[in-house]
């Protein structure tokens, strides 16, 4: 499965939807972590956009990882039943 | 096994037939050993496998694999650690050797999550110590091979590529939980906490600790996003009314004390994975864990590498054991689609309570 890009709208929707997403790689959650405490001292576009940048960034360097994909599944699987728009924009990482 | 004690001539040894080695001991012992393809930390105690013996005249080596495609190492300061997940990129996985109390220590602990490029590619280690019975002043040391430096203040890393079709995994035993008592914050980051915000009222942090009677042998524990990241108490001081910890408390995380495990050494038996998902290359153990275990046998399931006072996976961590596994990739794309058992398979992932 390939990584959406960081404009796609399901890494905007791990920072702020509240869902909590049953993901494996370890490196994903540590980072989301630190990324939802930044948004939630900052919920600016400016942020959302500069830590979804980073959400995708990680999944699209480990992308061979079957954790990765797993976590693709489960992400990508969650927006969809929940109505998650096409993205309107995509951000250069 | 991710590691042996060897003495001080047969690590040379290794060294000068070209293998690739993390080793800890005694700064005494480091400082002998030849240059080489080696990166190195001082640790006070080490797993033994004997009752409380502690052999000062050995050291504790973790041989990296022997096909790898390429090992790099470097050292860096408290400024230029800042790029040490940035200089990983192209690599497959790091491993990073700190002195316990350094400035370094303090800069990596309270600022990596912001780092460039933070937790794109693995970083495991540990922060080195030293004697705790030991003269007044002594410093924590870490050494790198190639260049023959021995660093108090610094960072030094080995940068490592694995042979195509290979991927490094990181994983973490972690006993605790959040138990189920007040919700704790903190207005600053920090190592040293005066105020802390309990149940939503201000105190003393150390009045609080006191008056609950609060076990400090369990940590205050945060949630990441479902990772359970500890904070060890060091010490609770009830004249200057400070409690200082082993790693940061961050402001905006909340805060619980760790639900209690019962029998500690039996509950880290119990969350050892018996089976690890790849080949075993690293692994490392808090020292708190050694002793409130109250063992100073062989680490459990063959995690037996060096004793920490404190933990790299990803972040500074405190009281687990880290390991690495190094995984072959499927070599079949639909292989990974993730679904089912098989996608979960070589997860870098937590075994927690």
């Amino acid at each position: 499965m390939d990584v959406p890009p960081a404009g796609h709208p399901v890494w905007r929707q791990l920072l702020t939807a509240g869902i909590r997403y049953q993901l494996d790689f370890f490196a994903a959650k540590i980072l989301l972590g630190w990324l939802l405490l930044k948004v939630d001292s900052d919920p600016s576009e400016e942020m959302l956009a500069e830590c979804a940048v980073s959400l995708q960034h990680l999944f699209a360097q480990n992308a061979q990882l079957p954790c990765v994909q797993h976590d693709l599944v489960e992400i990508l699987g969650l927006s969809v039943r929940a109505g998650t728009p096409e993205p309107v924009e995509e951000v250069s990482p | 096994m991710s590691g042996c004690l060897l003495p001080l001539d047969e690590v040379a040894r290794r060294i000068a037939g070209g293998q690739v080695l993390l080793v800890a001991g005694s700064a005494d012992l480091l400082r002998q050993l030849p240059s080489g393809t080696w990166i190195g930390g001082s640790v006070p105690y080490r797993e033994t496998g004997d009752e409380g013996a502690v052999p000062r005249d050995l050291l504790h080596v973790t041989q990296l694999p022997e096909d790898l495609r390429e090992v790099t190492a470097k050292v860096y300061d408290a400024t230029s650690v800042r790029d040490v997940y940035a200089d990983l990129a192209g690599r497959d996985f790091g491993v990073i050797i700190i002195p316990a109390s350094s400035p370094t220590h303090l800069e990596f602990a309270l600022h990596a999550p912001g780092y460039r490029g933070f937790a794109v590619r693995p970083l495991v280690g540990w922060i080195s110590g030293s004697q705790l019975d030991g003269p007044e002043g002594e410093l924590a040391s870490v050494f790198c091979g190639a260049t023959g430096e021995e660093v108090h203040d610094g960072a030094v890393v080995l940068q490592v590529s694995l042979p195509p079709g290979q991927v490094a995994d990181v994983g973490v035993v972690n006993i605790f939980e959040q138990g189920d008592g007040e919700v704790i914050a903190f207005p600053r980051d920090g190592f040293d906490v005066t105020t802390a915000v309990v149940d939503g009222m201000e105190r003393n942090f150390s009045d609080f600790v006191r008056e609950k009677g609060l076990d400090t042998r369990l940590p205050l524990v945060a949630d990441y996003y479902g990772v359970m990241v500890n904070v060890s108490f060091q010490a609770v001081d009830p004249v200057g009314r400070l409690v200082r910890f082993y790693s940061p408390v961050f402001a905006g995380l909340t805060y619980r004390h760790a639900r209690p495990v019962g029998d500690y050494a039996a509950r880290l038996e119990a969350q050892t994975p018996s089976a690890l998902p790849g080949r075993l290359v690293f692994s490392c153990t808090c020292i708190l864990n050694h002793f409130y275990a109250e063992s100073r046998r062989r680490g459990a399931r063959g995690l037996r590498g060096p004793l920490t006072f404190g933990e790299v996976a990803y972040q500074l961590v405190n009281q687990t054991t880290v390991y690495l596994t190094v995984n072959d990739l499927p070599a079949d794309p639909a292989d990974r689609s993730g679904s089912g058992a098989a996608g979960r398979t070589g997860t870098a992932g937590t075994a927690q309570a």
